[in-house]
């Protein structure tokens, strides 16, 4: 490539959007070309100046503490994290490693909660979507298909070997933070949970904006670009809401993303209004 | 100002949990609102901020006192987190809210100096520009974007970015100055 070429990609260099071998040959040509790595110093040096020109936003509460404690909890194994290899099962209700928000440490409640009654809804509005098509009954899966739960896998889990009789042992297979889109400011998780019964999906949000009227916040599976229902919520004073969603009726649907979005009436089999959380799952 | 912060990184080096908090306290609001500037989500600077501190606490980034200040050394860290960040979640705001904002109040007393003395030229010397300058400008630094895709964000030819943004810098680095000259 000529130098003239290399010189073109002063920006896309500064704004790390080479490929390594681009960088490495930019690079090089940077030893050669004064006007480049003058031109570059003077990008770097931006970075003494506009970052003092954004507006002061306060930070999340309780920002602080998670970034602490996730940075420092990196800094030596802790005995858990040593013992991993062990075959042993971790309750979920003792103490899992801290990672991000509220959210975690409310699981075991709402775990109790899908186990006493296959309650699909936890805040407001009755979802009838799991009467849509009863179909025809599902045998049990015994032995549900492993999933690597070393994936994007904020809760750290081992497979529950031995149950104590009667009792069914929600593990969590899969989860992932929500991102927000532009529309709300909003943040989230969806997890998948696994027991002997089945899958759920479990999804948790916070700072959401109040509704009014019939609106509620509906969570949808998509498959491509078919969306299928995955639960109604509304939330509480402070902006939260979650859902467990029985995941039996969609078990052959090969969902690869989970999106919430706000409909103006908790019956829309369609989507109409904008995501506003939405994660590949 | 700046020797407390490189007493405070010499420390975190060494492993001083309180240094650690000291330093986190002391920039917490600049670089949330730096990122979040940036990324438009509060969910994602979060989590860029944890990653610049992963990165001086596990001794990922090294500082070096030789080439300016901590603080510069600190945003730069953020911003190049900031920008991996969103480039690997594909997810690139687009929003010039800042040309609204830009009467909005500024760093309050409790905030950092640095921050209250250069935020308010910096922001005017911003906001003196044209908008097409300020919106260039906001593309290629605040959402770190290529060049490919400020031209088609902006709908003008590949080879002509460049040239914009060279443009808008040296307007803006004309402003700071003469904010300079004709203001204290």
């Amino acid at each position: 490539m000529s130098d003239q070429k290399q010189c073109e990609l002063l920006i896309d260099y500064f704004n790390q959007e080479l490929s390594e071998s681009e960088k490495q040959a930019f690079e090089a040509h940077l030893e050669t070309c004064d006007e480049c790595k003058e031109e570059l110093a003077e990008l770097n040096a931006l970075n003494e100046t506009l970052p003092f020109a954004s507006e002061p936003v306060d930070p999340p509460e309780g920002m602080k503490e998670r970034i602490l404690a996730n940075v420092l909890a990196e800094e030596t194994p802790t005995k858990e994290e040593t013992d991993s290899n062990d075959e042993k099962v971790v309750p979920y209700t003792k103490e899992p490693k801290r990672k991000r928000s509220w959210i975690l440490p409310s699981i075991a409640a709402v775990l109790i909660l899908s186990l006493l009654g296959n309650a699909y809804f936890l805040f407001g509005t009755v979802d009838d979507v799991a009467e849509e098509d009863p179909g025809e009954e599902e045998p049990i899966e015994e032995d549900p298909p492993e999933e690597d739960p070393s994936e994007e896998d904020p809760v750290e889990e081992d497979p529950a070997e031995e149950d104590p009789p009667g009792e069914l042992t929600d593990r969590v297979t899969h989860s992932v933070t929500l991102n927000a889109t532009e529309y709300m400011n909003a943040a989230g998780q969806a997890s998948i949970l696994e027991n002997e019964l089945g899958r759920s999906l479990l999804i948790q949000a916070e700072n959401l904006e109040s509704l009014e009227g019939d609106e509620a916040y509906q969570v949808w599976l998509l498959e491509g670009e078919e969306p299928y229902r995955a639960g109604t919520f509304v939330p509480d004073e402070e902006g939260r809401g979650a859902v467990s969603f029985s995941l039996d009726d969609l078990e052959d649907v090969d969902y690869d993303t989970v999106a919430i979005t706000l409909e103006p009436s908790p019956d829309n089999e369609q989507p109409e209004g904008e995501i506003l959380l939405v994660s590949e799952l | 100002m700046s020797e407390r912060d490189v007493e405070f990184y010499r420390r975190i080096q060494n492993h001083d949990q309180d240094a650690l908090e000291a330093l986190y306290d002391k920039y917490e609001r600049l670089l949330y609102s730096f990122v979040f500037k940036m990324t438009k989500q509060s969910e994602l600077s979060e989590e860029v901020i944890q990653e610049v501190f992963m990165k001086i606490w596990h001794r990922k980034g090294i500082y070096d006192e030789s080439k300016g200040k901590f603080s510069s050394w600190l945003l730069t860290v953020a911003r190049n987190t900031a920008v991996d960040l969103m480039r690997k979640k594909k997810d690139t705001p687009y929003s010039l809210e800042e040309r609204d904002s830009v009467h909005q109040q500024g760093p309050s007393s409790e905030d950092l100096l640095e921050w209250k003395e250069e935020g308010e030229r910096v922001r005017e010397a911003v906001a003196t520009l044209k908008e097409d300058q300020q919106e260039v400008i906001h593309l290629f630094y605040f959402n770190g974007l290529s060049q490919q895709k400020i031209a088609d964000r902006l709908d003008i030819p590949l080879g002509t970015v460049k040239g914009r943004i060279r443009l808008a810098l040296k307007h803006l680095k004309k402003n700071i100055s003469q904010h300079d000259e004709g203001g204290i």
